[in-house]
Formats: C-alpha cells, sequence, structure tokens
C-alpha cells in the first residue's frame, strides 16, 4: 500500500455545491488507513466574514452522542494578537474549523487552506480526533484586509467507526466559492 | 511514481512523490528547486502535482545564535502578506505586516553562536501551485535547545505578486531558500516533496 493514497479529491465547479460528501453508507470510507487528512483550499460565497468549515459525521449513529471539543490559537488582525478561539470544555452542537476567507474580507482570488487529520476513524472503540492547521493573510486590491494562523483540535465523542460525513461552509448561507478544492488521502500501512 | 509516467499517460500513482532533496557540503548562500521539463525525470515537473511540501532541517553562518529563514517564489521580490503565531519560553505572540514584504517570512533557523549541533526545522506546505489563485503558504517551524532560545511557531503567507503592474495569480516554478543574514553551513537539508489527487474516478467510494 502506498504511504499516502488519494482517495477521493472534489472540486467546486457550481457555486450550488455547498455541502460535500466523502463515502457513504453503501460506500463507506475504508477502514484500512491507518488515518486520514483531508487538504482543502477553500472559499466562501457569501459576505460573511470568515466562514468555518463544518465537518459532520453521517452513519447509522448520526444524532447520536455528537459532542466535540474545539480549541484553537489565533493571530490575525493588524495587532497579531494571539488568543484561544472556540475554545470548548464541554459538548457543542457541531464541529468547526476556522477559517475561510469570504467576499466580505478578500479579492476573489483569495482562498485559505487547511490540512485536517483525521485519525482513531477506522475502528469502533476509540473516539475519532482531528487536528488541523490553517492560515490565510487576506488582501483587497493592494490592501492588507485580516490574516491567521491556527492550530486545533477536537473530538468526535462516539466510538463508533466514521463511514462517511460531509463538509460545508459553517455560517456561510451561500456555501463555497467556485474554485474550491477539496483532497482526501489516506495514510497508508504496510 | 508520479502520475505521468513516460508515454504521457496519466495514473494513480503515489499520491505523495520524492521531488529532489538538497543537503549543503559547503556553505550555500541559497538553495534553489525548480520546476523542470524533458523526457528524463516527470517527478520534477510540478505542473502535475496540487501542493508541494518542503522539509527542511537547516543552520546559518550568522554570528548570532539565530537567523530567520527566507525564500522568494519564481525569484519575485513581491508581495507577500504574512502573519505568525509563535511561542518561545512559556509566551504565546504573533504579529502580522500590514504591508506586504519582499519575501516568505518563513521561521527561525539556528545560527554560528549555538552549538553546531543545533539545527532549526520546517514543514513548509504550497498550496495549489497551479492554480489561478494567490498563493499560499503554511510553514511550520520549530528549534529548540536545553536553555533558552528555543522556538516553536507557524507562520501563513499569501504570495500576490505586483512586479508586473498588476496582482498575479502566477503559476508557481521556482523557490529561493536563504537565509536572512547568513548562508546555509555544510549538512542543511532540504528534500522537496509532491502531492497529486485523486485522478481516476474511485469507484469503491462514493463522493
Amino acid at each position: 500500500m502506498a504511504g499516502l493514497e488519494a482517495i477521493a479529491s472534489f472540486y467546486v465547479t457550481d457555486d450550488l455545491d455547498t455541502t460535500i460528501q466523502f463515502g457513504s453508507s453503501a460506500k463507506p470510507i475504508p477502514n484500512t488507513y491507518a488515518g486520514l487528512q483531508l487538504r482543502c483550499s477553500m472559499r466562501g460565497d457569501d459576505r460573511n466574514d470568515h466562514p468555518w468549515l463544518r465537518l459532520s459525521p453521517l452513519g447509522s449513529n448520526s444524532g447520536n452522542n455528537l459532542h466535540f471539543q474545539i480549541r484553537n490559537l489565533f493571530s490575525g488582525g493588524a495587532s497579531g494578537s494571539v488568543a484561544p478561539l472556540g475554545a470548548k470544555d464541554g459538548p457543542t452542537s457541531s464541529i468547526v474549523f476556522p477559517y475561510m476567507h469570504s467576499r466580505d474580507t478578500s479579492d476573489s482570488y483569495s482562498y485559505s487552506p487547511m490540512v485536517l487529520d483525521i485519525m482513531g476513524y477506522a475502528n469502533a472503540t476509540t473516539y475519532t480526533q482531528f487536528l488541523y492547521q490553517s492560515g490565510s493573510p487576506s488582501i483587497r486590491g493592494d490592501q492588507y484586509e485580516e490574516g491567521w494562523s491556527a492550530i486545533g483540535c477536537a473530538s468526535w465523542r462516539n466510538t463508533a467507526r466514521l463511514t462517511h460525513f460531509t463538509v460545508d461552509a459553517y455560517l456561510d448561507s451561500e456555501g463555497f466559492r467556485r474554485g474550491t478544492s477539496f483532497h482526501l488521502y489516506g495514510y497508508g500501512t504496510s | 511514481m508520479a502520475y505521468i509516467d513516460a508515454d504521457g499517460v496519466l495514473n494513480e500513482g503515489e499520491s505523495w512523490v520524492g521531488i529532489d532533496t538538497h543537503t549543503c557540503t559547503g556553505n550555500d548562500a541559497e538553495v534553489t528547486f525548480t520546476s523542470q521539463t524533458g523526457s528524463t525525470d516527470y517527478k520534477k515537473n510540478w505542473s502535475q502535482y496540487v501542493d508541494l511540501i518542503l522539509i527542511i532541517s537547516a543552520r546559518s553562518t550568522r554570528s548570532h545564535s539565530e537567523d530567520d529563514l527566507l525564500c522568494k517564489l519564481n525569484n519575485k521580490a513581491s508581495a507577500y502578506w504574512t502573519t505568525s503565531l509563535y511561542m518561545g519560553s512559556n509566551t504565546g505572540n504573533g504579529y502580522t505586516y500590514s504591508s506586504p514584504l519582499a519575501y516568505a517570512e518563513l521561521g527561525g533557523i539556528f545560527a554560528a553562536s549555538m552549538a553546531s549541533t543545533y539545527f532549526g526545522t520546517h514543514y513548509i506546505q504550497f498550496f495549489e501551485i497551479n492554480s489561478g489563485k494567490y498563493k499560499s503558504i503554511m510553514s511550520e517551524w520549530g528549534k529548540d535547545t536545553n536553555a533558552s532560545g528555543g522556538q516553536v511557531g507557524m507562520n501563513s503567507i499569501t504570495w500576490a505578486d505586483t512586479s508586473d503592474g498588476m496582482l498575479s495569480t502566477n503559476y508557481l516554478y521556482e523557490i529561493d531558500l536563504y537565509p536572512a543574514n547568513g548562508s546555509f553551513v555544510s549538512g542543511s537539508k532540504f528534500d522537496l516533496f509532491g502531492t497529486l489527487p485523486r485522478m481516476a474516478e474511485n469507484t469503491a467510494v462514493a463522493y
């Protein structure tokens, strides 16, 4: 098995692509990998600033015991101040990762990278853990607008195997902008 | 194996491709990687990759405890917008440049006044290098000692070259790496990888 296998690539070619699904109950994400990595280049199409990436686990356990904890560090704005962002010591209703640019904050060529590692997804005995990094200064014309560097983690407090999930642009009523892309990889083991 | 073979046929190759490596055998003022075309080594043609990943272990000749690791894309001196998150000792810090730099600030490495065995490490990702987007870089970096002076950080950069009088979204074909105030010492090592997308339809997984 390859060290890193490309499972699926998705390119947003229509602004109607608001929710993107990886795997299904009939064709689940294989449980043969040590972990998954979702590589993203994203932009929201709404005028809200800073939509988040939302990941929603699906499957037979959907709606059951969906609890998350999120901790982030944030460095952005002209001051470059550092602060926890969205830290939760208790369950939350959705699992979201900051951020992506949108029409309100940047030129239309500004897309936001994010790398999301998904570990412990393949078994039915441990919670699934998420670890992400994202960062992107944005500009409008030749002027700085805002930016961030962020790292964080979350957990899906459900021991079920993660067989399929969706991603969408949280806090963005118009979804991903055309040009957004996602590449899902699996960490292969011998 | 990259996905363009000798006959120009697309394959579902390894998704993480080792493109090139460089180890300094003397003091190198600059280390350059360039996309190549030709008929012998298809891995070095960057036009097939989504992202590039650069892993670095480096040290500077600067007469100081540390130096900054910088780079330019396509040998352009504008315009690199940067925000950084870093931590030294027990304090988190950050800064954002409200004006663009003439280079990408990737983070810190050790320099000549530190023991010669101390190198800095970087894990740098260049995103969507062949797209019509502004190019994005995320650089995770760290350098640790058994005393003060250690740091860990993450720098994020958006490159929107303005050298031709307009905001450019050029594809990436060259990376020039250099310390801000010295040269790379012998033993500094640079490994460049490319990531490939899923090419053939994956009928086993719905998406």
